[in-house]
């Protein structure tokens, strides 16, 4: 057994580390930040192009060095995600290399003004990939979702206008659409350079001490504390007095300052109906609903995406670990993965795939935030099939709902949510960015034991209560492809609103 | 603030990985990590290049029937116990590696050894199986063949290493699954899964002598050595003994439909038999860096001048052959300016190489070694690579000082060797002046 020290230092941020004798460092600096923080519906995209340029650099006229090109000169190999409400950045390296990456790291973000030629190679190899990548599908159809999930108005009538999205919420889109790169950053007008400036901005708003979690493995407790301190702890604080630390909070009372200050609103639950895409390029930006995807799109394999989704549980919730064994429970999988014992061929959702010739993908997943969660199931298929896919979904949540799985399905989803766990954290990366990330959300780092403790205590009633128990909310339901027949299933999805 | 939890992880390189070798010939290779979970598999030295031209396609064939098995074996029983444990079989074949491993609850080791050793040691190999495994594996192969990075790949080997084994496909043409029988497969399979081309790899918190000991137990009765009388036909295909000799070829394929040209300069690698080398190699793979993990000076000028949307120097190393390719995306119009650049730094490094570029290289080299030991497959699979190389996995620091030891000088004769020497070239994309791009890439063309 490893020790896992972790430490809150003085300048407020929360270090953990696992101080193993390993030839090299890994190292998580975990944020929040992430499109729900994006104040304006203008800002769209901002974060997605700051978690790129945060490693790129301005080159000085005593430094002309690229920022990758110090980090190469040093061993180090940094990357960085984003979630809805998480910037993550990660680097690997020899073990001599970690006190350079805080360093350079620490004063790439204090000076956050980034070089307009990396912003244009950044751009257009964006595009690029848009232009390449078999993902469009599920990135819309992910944003889709959350867009009528959160999206800020309430239904009216029939003629719902969903056209206009406000800021601050979990309905922001993770991605920086095709569109608005054209639009916005690419070239040398005015509105480039402003957005240039608009990400300077939000990088140094965002990262401040409060804001901040560190956690890493391959280096001494002590020395690592030290190092963050001296770099890290020279960032600004939320409050130039400091108040947040000041007052002691951790946790979910300290993740409710940190939006307190940015000015974000809690997540409501505004779904109920169905909100979709055309994937043809040709469409008018009238057939789709939604205005910042008026970009093109194209797909390489010509499927529909549908994602069904209901509200759930927050990361705080205790029903959290029930919403994830319930994942497991229903399982399924997609048709192009090739699958075999132990992937779940036995869950339900994988026998729905193989008893259905138009379906791709059919797969259960759970998509839990600081205060909202959904859980839902997201769907490929070719033809006309939406109403089909929607109607066996409801009726596979309803027979769950109904009757309690039996103990043998029960334990074997158990297994497999263990043993998913134990693979996905035999990685070093992410081993330590789930750290930060529980930091950041809870202020502790919970143990293996107590996590399987927790499925273990679970019960079947559990699962079908919490089942029965999303089907009180209404279904939200995104398409992305075929959008000329939907008629019948626009008419579907009001039956099931709980309330009828 | 200071609080200390417990918790388990897969930890350190700093574990020796532990060989034994039975008196069959099988090798049993342990790492012993302290986590919960971990792997558990068998690796067997065969694969496409030891197949006969009329029954390319047989190794994977053969995988696809030993994975079924688990689900059809007892009524299924075998697939509903790993999906009750929560254990995942896994299985692939390369060119020269077929590969069966299980990750799962290290409470389960025992009972997941028992189960790779039925699934290899006794395969079932009936016409029924065939036959209703045949169009899987024909849809599979449509799949594969249905992206292009794949079939720049095939083109690839087929270009340097022309009719040997080496410039097959690994799934086999249409005309061979189809005429796929089950001689074929018992054939295969009594050749190549002797105990001497095979090691059992488990990673995880496993004793290394209940391991062997189990290993004993479970794979006693495997063959020690090759009993197969070849036919005419296969000992006339043995005149090219599965050597893959690098060859000089230009592939022009011009498709006006494509918006964007891909295309790739190959040179003859040493392969796994020369392990300096490869190392050198690999040095100045990095050297030349990409666009997602490695930015480096080359990168820097590529994206300046526009002159690639993607590039990507892959080496792909045999036993004592391989090819060193230098892959890249482009608009029609850059490949010139793109293939210049790149024979640019190659004169460069083969001139007066930068030494700090190429400490750099060595550190990303040092950096990735270390990242592909990331897991407790990834333990397996590095280490069984090497044993099958020379017998040993060499401990890290060992592969740290051969990379600190290579020289400047070595590196600008490598580079020359390949300025000079054979060197292939793929192309496939818009129409353009093939020639052009020849002059540049072949000095007396």
């Amino acid at each position: 057994m490893d020790k896992l020290l972790i430490s809150k230092l003085g300048c407020g941020i929360f270090v953990s580390s696992v101080p193993l004798p390993l030839p090299l460092s890994v190292l998580t600096i975990s944020l929040h930040g992430g499109p729900r923080y994006e104040r304006d519906t203008s800002h769209c995209g901002i974060f997605d192009i700051l978690k790129d340029l945060i490693l790129t650099r301005k080159p000085t006229k005593t430094n002309k060095q690229t920022f990758r090109e110090q980090l190469l000169k040093n061993g180090i190999l940094a990357s960085s995600s984003l979630q809805r409400e998480a910037l993550q950045i990660t680097s690997m390296n020899l073990r001599n290399g970690l006190p350079a990456f805080l360093d350079l790291f620490t004063e790439n973000v204090i000076r956050g003004d980034f070089s307009k030629d990396n912003l244009d190679i950044l751009c257009n190899r964006k595009l690029e990939s848009w232009s390449n990548s078999d993902k469009n599908g599920e990135t819309i159809a992910n944003d889709l979702i959350h867009y009528m999930s959160y999206h800020p108005f309430q239904p009216k009538g029939n003629n719902r206008n969903r056209n206009v999205l406000g800021g601050g919420n979990l309905g922001q889109p993770n991605f920086c659409s095709p569109s608005r790169i054209a639009k916005g950053f690419v070239g040398n007008n005015i509105d480039a350079l402003n957005d240039l400036k608009l990400v300077g901005d939000y990088s140094k708003r965002h990262f401040v001490r409060e804001n901040i979690t560190v956690s890493a493995m391959g280096i001494d407790h002590d020395r690592l504390c030290q190092l963050v301190e001296n770099t890290l702890g020279k960032l600004p604080s939320l409050l130039d007095n400091g108040q947040a630390m000041n007052k002691g909070l951790s946790g979910n009372a300290l993740f409710k300052f940190v939006k307190g200050k940015y000015q974000i609103k809690e997540s409501q639950y505004n779904g109920g109906g169905l909100c979709c895409v055309s994937d043809k390029a040709n469409d008018s930006l009238e057939s789709n609903q939604v205005q910042y995807l008026d970009g093109k799109f194209p797909t390489i394999q010509n499927l529909n995406h549908m994602s069904v989704y209901f509200p759930s549980h927050s990361i705080y919730s205790p029903n959290l670990i029930t919403s994830l064994l319930t994942k497991f429970l229903l399982g399924g999988g997609s048709s192009y993965i090739v699958g075999g014992p132990g992937k779940g061929i036995e869950t339900r959702f994988y026998q729905v795939l193989h008893q259905y010739h138009y379906l791709d993908k059919f797969i259960a997943q759970v998509k839990p935030y600081s205060d909202h969660g959904l859980f839902g199931v997201d769907t490929t298929f070719v033809g006309n099939n939406g109403l089909n896919v929607y109607k066996e979904i409801i009726n596979q949540l309803h027979l769950l709902a109904q009757n309690n799985p039996k103990e043998e399905e029960l334990q074997r989803a158990k297994n497999q949510l263990k043993v998913n766990l134990f693979m996905l954290l035999e990685r070093r990366e992410i081993l330590t960015a789930d750290f930060s990330k529980q930091l950041m959300y809870y202020s502790k780092i919970n143990t293996l034991q107590e996590l399987n403790e927790k499925i273990d205590n679970i019960t079947s009633s559990d699962v079908s209560n919490f089942i029965k128990n999303i089907l009180k909310g209404n279904p939200s339901v995104a398409l992305y492809g075929d959008t000329s027949k939907i008629d019948d299933l626009k008419k579907e999805i009001p039956k099931h609103y709980f309330f009828n | 603030m200071f609080q200390i939890l417990k918790r388990t992880f897969v930890t350190s390189n700093s574990y020796v990985p532990r060989l034994t070798a039975l008196p069959n010939g099988l090798r049993v290779l342990t790492h012993h990590i302290p986590s919960i979970s971990g792997t558990t598999g068998v690796w067997v030295n065969s694969g496409s290049r030891y197949e006969f031209e009329h029954t390319n396609g047989v190794a994977h064939f053969l995988e696809h029937l030993m994975c079924r098995r688990a689900e059809r074996e007892s009524g299924g029983k075998i697939a509903s116990r790993l999906e009750y444990l929560g254990a995942q079989l896994n299985a692939y074949t390369s060119k020269e590696i077929s590969a069966f491993y299980l990750f799962h609850n290290w409470s389960s080791h025992p009972e997941m050894l028992r189960l790779l050793a039925n699934l290899i040691t006794k395969p079932e190999i009936t016409k029924q199986v065939i036959s209703s495994e045949r169009n899987n594996i024909l849809s599979e192969k449509d799949q594969v063949e249905s992206i292009l990075d794949e079939q720049i790949n095939i083109l690839m080997h087929q270009a340097c290493f022309g009719a040997s084994t080496l410039g097959r496909t690994i799934l086999g043409t249409e005309s061979t699954i189809t005429n796929m029988r089950a001689k074929h497969l018992h054939d295969y399979h009594q050749k190549n899964f002797i105990a001497p081309r095979m090691i059992v790899a488990a990673a995880g918190p496993c004793e290394h002598e209940r391991v062997v000991d189990l290993s004993r137990e479970l794979f006693s009765n495997l063959k020690t050595k090759q009993t197969m009388v070849e036919s005419v036909q296969e000992k006339r295909q043995l005149r090219f003994p599965f050597k893959g000799v690098f060859r000089q070829r230009k592939l022009y394929i011009p498709i006006s439909q494509m918006p964007v040209a891909h295309y790739a300069l190959l040179f003859p690698s040493v392969g796994w038999k020369d392990f300096h080398q490869c190392l050198i190699e690999r040095i100045i793979q990095t050297n030349f860096g990409n666009f997602q993990t490695n930015i480096t000076s080359f990168t820097n000028r590529v994206l300046q001048s526009q002159l690639a949307l993607d590039y990507n120097p892959i080496m792909y190393p045999y036993r004592e052959t391989g090819i060193w390719s230098f892959s890249a995306v482009s608009n029609p119009k850059a490949v010139k300016g793109f293939v210049t650049e790149f024979i640019k730094e190659l004169e460069e490094l083969s001139s007066s190489p930068n030494i700090t570029n190429i400490l750099n290289a060595k550190n990303s080299l040092k950096l990735s070694f270390i990242l592909h030991r990331n897991n407790t497959f990834q333990f397996c699979e590095e280490a069984t690579k090497y044993v099958f190389m020379s017998n040993r996995p060499p401990p890290l620091q060992e592969i740290f000082d051969q990379i600190d030891q290579i020289s400047l000088n070595e590196i600008s004769k490598y580079a020359l060797y390949w300025l000079n020497g054979l060197k292939s070239f793929c192309y496939i994309g818009p129409e353009t002046d093939i020639h052009s791009i020849y002059n540049i890439i072949y000095p007396n063309y």
